[in-house]
């Protein structure tokens, strides 16, 4: 039996690959390339920062013309809107515009900032794989397919016979086979320092914080994760962990439960079999559904 | 004998910190190269000259840290580099493969280590990993490797890729060939 591990810079974070099988180092070694090209084939398609990406283009002149795009961004787009209805738009991924402002997204000449005031109704999904926006929307998959991307990393692994793997994309993990089911999970209180031990609950988690983010002037207060009934950054220093069949609906739940009134979380979750792990600044860990 | 002065040095350090600092090894050299740029190629130290690394910073818009550079080259005039970038809270080992015509084929970490600023700014903390292995591996995170929190970003290593591109465009394609090739 054999284990390798490999990481790579992918989806603005670092990507760390896991695998255990009863075959060569050297062929491990092969399909931790391939299962990288996966997730390098979402970023293409998802990213808000390439722009020729599914994404980029319906941001251009998905207002105008319904566009056909991959059926992976399809799928992302259906999952995302979905949870947009059942958190009543607490998840939207129509944010990126204020993402834009506060500098943690890139500017696209292309494209114009004066579309604000959309919001997650906004988007249509056709019949055929088409795409087109009501009026001019910038949407960013940056809550989602990152979970999506270890699922077709772990989709594609779990074809190989492996005795098990781990996909993890910056803290969005998912587990394949017998596999240590230990995992750590950073304090909001020190994130850069401490560590809370978890047990894996599911195959896949995901944790999102209102952390401080890092810019290149020190420490900056802006926080990627932005209310989307005020607009504003999130500011307290509390995590949300959650763990699902699936990362793509453990990353997306953290942000809808980060986000969401608390009345819709157990339904959000239950529906999704799901539950919560929230680590508060005072060092409380809260379990949802209780 | 060098490894039991670091276990000393770090283990106040170890002590303050109750998760663990995460570090982890993935590649040493010599996989990174059997995977980024398989088949004979000639090891290379290349070392930058002050103008050189002024002129790579004006360039792509980074500090130079390192001086000297580890590589390997390939007769088709593609390069591997290894090279060091710290981030605010790590230290990563990267390999990057270079084509010939200066465009990145691949990127591996081939170490991560999170560490406090001033650790990382230091060159003679620094310098004790400088050449270090998978075999040689510190473990300072023995039980639990993996993580989940805020995702941190990799922008470090975005703009030490940046940096190394110029570096080829700049200096690494016009060094001619040294004669001794190894695979």
């Amino acid at each position: 039996m054999n284990t390798i591990k490999r990481c790579q810079p992918l989806l603005g974070t670092f990507v760390e690959l896991t695998l255990t099988g009863a075959v060569s180092e050297e062929k491990l070694h092969h399909h931790a390339g391939k299962a990288f090209e996966m997730i390098r084939s979402v970023q293409r398609m998802m990213s808000f920062h390439d722009t020729d990406s599914d994404i980029s283009r319906l941001n251009r002149c998905g207002h105008v013309a319904a566009l056909q795009v991959h059926p992976w961004t399809y799928y992302v787009l259906e999952q995302a809107v979905q949870l947009s209805r059942e958190t009543e738009g607490a998840f939207d991924i129509t944010v990126a515009p204020r993402l834009v402002r506060s500098g943690l997204l890139p500017r696209h000449s292309q494209v114009s900032s004066l579309v604000e005031a959309g919001r997650w109704e906004d988007i249509s999904l056709h019949g055929g794989r088409a795409v087109s926006f009501r009026q001019p929307l910038q949407i960013d998959l940056g809550g989602i397919a990152k979970g999506f991307a270890v699922d077709k990393a772990v989709e594609y692994l779990s074809t190989l016979g492996l005795h098990g793997a781990i996909v993890n994309a910056g803290g969005d993990m998912r587990v394949l086979g017998i596999m240590d089911s230990r995992v750590a999970i950073r304090d909001p209180r020190d994130p850069h320092r401490a560590a809370v031990p978890a047990i894996m609950l599911r195959p896949a988690l995901a944790t999102s914080a209102a952390y401080f983010v890092k810019s290149a002037g020190g420490l900056s207060k802006a926080a990627a994760i932005v209310h989307p009934r005020t607009g504003k950054p999130m500011k307290s220093n509390l995590s949300v962990s959650v763990f699902s069949k699936t990362c793509i609906e453990a990353d997306a739940l953290t942000k809808a439960v980060l986000l969401a009134p608390q009345h819709l979380w157990n339904q959000v979750l239950a529906a999704r079999d799901s539950v919560a792990l929230l680590l508060t600044r005072q060092g409380e860990q809260v379990m949802f559904p209780a | 004998m060098r490894r039991r002065c670091l276990i000393k040095k770090f283990a106040p350090a170890l002590l303050l910190a109750p998760g663990g600092l995460h570090a982890q090894s993935y590649l040493s050299r010599e996989q990174a190269k059997a995977i980024l740029l398989p088949g004979s190629a000639e090891a290379r130290v290349v070392s930058l000259s002050k103008k050189e690394r002024k002129q790579i910073e004006e360039a792509s818009g980074v500090d130079v840290v390192s001086v000297e550079l580890d590589a390997w080259k390939r007769s088709d005039g593609s390069w591997l580099i290894f090279d060091t970038v710290e981030g605010r809270y790590e230290a990563i080992d990267i390999a990057v493969a270079v084509s010939g015509e200066g465009e990145a084929m691949g990127v591996e970490i081939l170490t991560y280590r999170e560490i406090y600023g001033y650790e990382v700014r230091s060159p003679k903390w620094r310098r004790q990993f400088h050449g270090k292995t998978a075999d040689s591996k510190l473990k300072l995170d023995k039980d639990i490797s993996n993580i989940s929190g805020a995702t941190i970003s990799s922008q470090s290593i975005t703009k030490g890729v940046k940096r190394l591109l110029h570096t080829w465009e700049l200096v690494l394609r016009h060094l001619p060939n040294s004669g001794s090739t190894l695979s």
